[in-house]
């Protein structure tokens, strides 16, 4: 496996309201953050292989050569895992807010350490150029799009704070999102759509987006096959991060 | 300048703790007021404490943490600005203190 599944537990588990749970969800996600990191600073950076503790400090050490603000990052992870871990008298709903914090953060390090990696694929050395990698750590771009997603956001702040916690832990599905919107609209004239997390088995996706229009008719089920079809083959789709869900309001006509 | 006493707990034992950390390295007041000061311009109110709680014979003796109640998305952005400024610009002393900015969840509805 790799680190990075690490996040679908530390997002699955969020409903799980026991302290147990929360305090588990921080702590995959300090992993989750660590063995990325640990695999890019050996792949990437020539980190040799260490089995002890010491790794932890020497991955952070490894990827501040690139950008310091690893270090910050992985540092707070790494305190936010040992006060969980450690510190029995948090409260739930504390270690509840912090597993959420922890999450994002540890997606946002995964999705700059993949924007690196792309580059060292395409250009050897070129993150060393400084002007090429505070371009791929900036978390502006990330934040553009999940800006651009905000109409389709839920009312309720609870419900909000679930889908933006999914968005943030992986940066690269506002991106999607957006692709899949744009060939709803191509499709379907003037669909409400909406996001939320609304699962029900253990395996659903963490996000799902809901499309409503007027309109049932024999067509529509296999319009509705046409757009996932469609979907697959333009990548507007994550199986694993998102549902498409249709929903048909009464007949307008 | 913000006085950093206004951030010690009122508890004794932890109070303690904080004062003999800052007597052993008074260095440590200039950062924690200007780390909160940055939180200030940052963060929306952020709610300032110190602590001397530490996991591992590795931590610093000493923790700033910065609670921040707003959308996550909005904390997402500012954090990764204050994180920015605390790795360039701040002269953080990682060996020294941990500054720590949680989310404190996002603001009810009819709160400003």
């Amino acid at each position: 496996m790799i680190g990075r599944e690490f996040i679908a537990i530390a997002i699955q588990l969020r409903t799980t309201e026991t302290e147990a749970a929360q305090r588990t969800r921080i702590g995959r996600a300090y992993y989750a953050a660590f063995l990325e990191g640990r695999q890019f600073a050996q792949a990437r950076l020539g980190l040799p292989a260490d089995r002890t503790s010491a790794t932890h400090h020497s991955v952070a050490d490894a990827l501040a050569s690139i950008d310091a603000q690893f270090q910050v990052d992985l540092g707070l992870l790494r305190k936010l895992r040992n006060a969980a871990d450690y510190d029995l008298e948090l409260s739930p709903k504390s270690l509840g807010m912090q597993a959420d914090q922890a999450s994002i953060l540890a997606g946002s390090i995964i999705a700059r350490l993949d924007r690196l990696d792309a580059q060292f694929n395409a250009q050897p050395g070129s993150f060393n150029d400084p002007n090429v990698s505070l371009r791929l750590l900036s978390r502006d771009e990330d934040a553009l799009q999940i800006d651009a997603l905000d109409a389709y956001f839920p009312n309720d702040q609870r419900e909000r704070d679930a889908v933006s916690l999914v968005l943030l832990s992986y940066p690269q599905l506002a991106d999607i999102i957006l692709n899949a919107i744009a060939i709803i609209g191509e499709m379907f004239p003037n669909p409400n759509i909406t996001l939320d997390t609304q699962a029900y088995d253990d395996w659903d996706p963490p996000l799902r987006l809901m499309y409503q229009h007027p309109g049932w008719n024999d067509d529509s089920i296999e319009t509705f096959h046409l757009l996932l079809e469609r979907l697959r083959r333009e990548g507007a789709v994550s199986d694993d991060l998102i549902q498409i869900y249709p929903s048909w309001s009464a007949t307008s006509d | 300048m913000v006085a950093v006493a206004q951030f010690i707990p009122n508890d004794p034992e932890i109070e303690a703790s904080v004062l003999a950390v800052l007597r052993e390295h008074p260095e440590l007041r200039v950062f924690i007021q200007s780390a909160v000061q940055k939180a200030n311009e940052i963060f929306p109110e952020p709610r300032v404490a110190l602590d001397a709680m530490w996991y591992e014979d590795i931590d610093p003796p000493m923790r700033l943490l910065l609670y921040v109640s707003e959308s996550l998305i909005a904390f997402d952005r500012h954090y990764h600005s204050y994180a920015r400024w605390l790795a360039y610009e701040a002269g953080y002393p990682q060996e020294l203190i941990s500054v720590m900015p949680l989310w404190s969840g996002s603001p009810k509805p009819n709160s400003a």
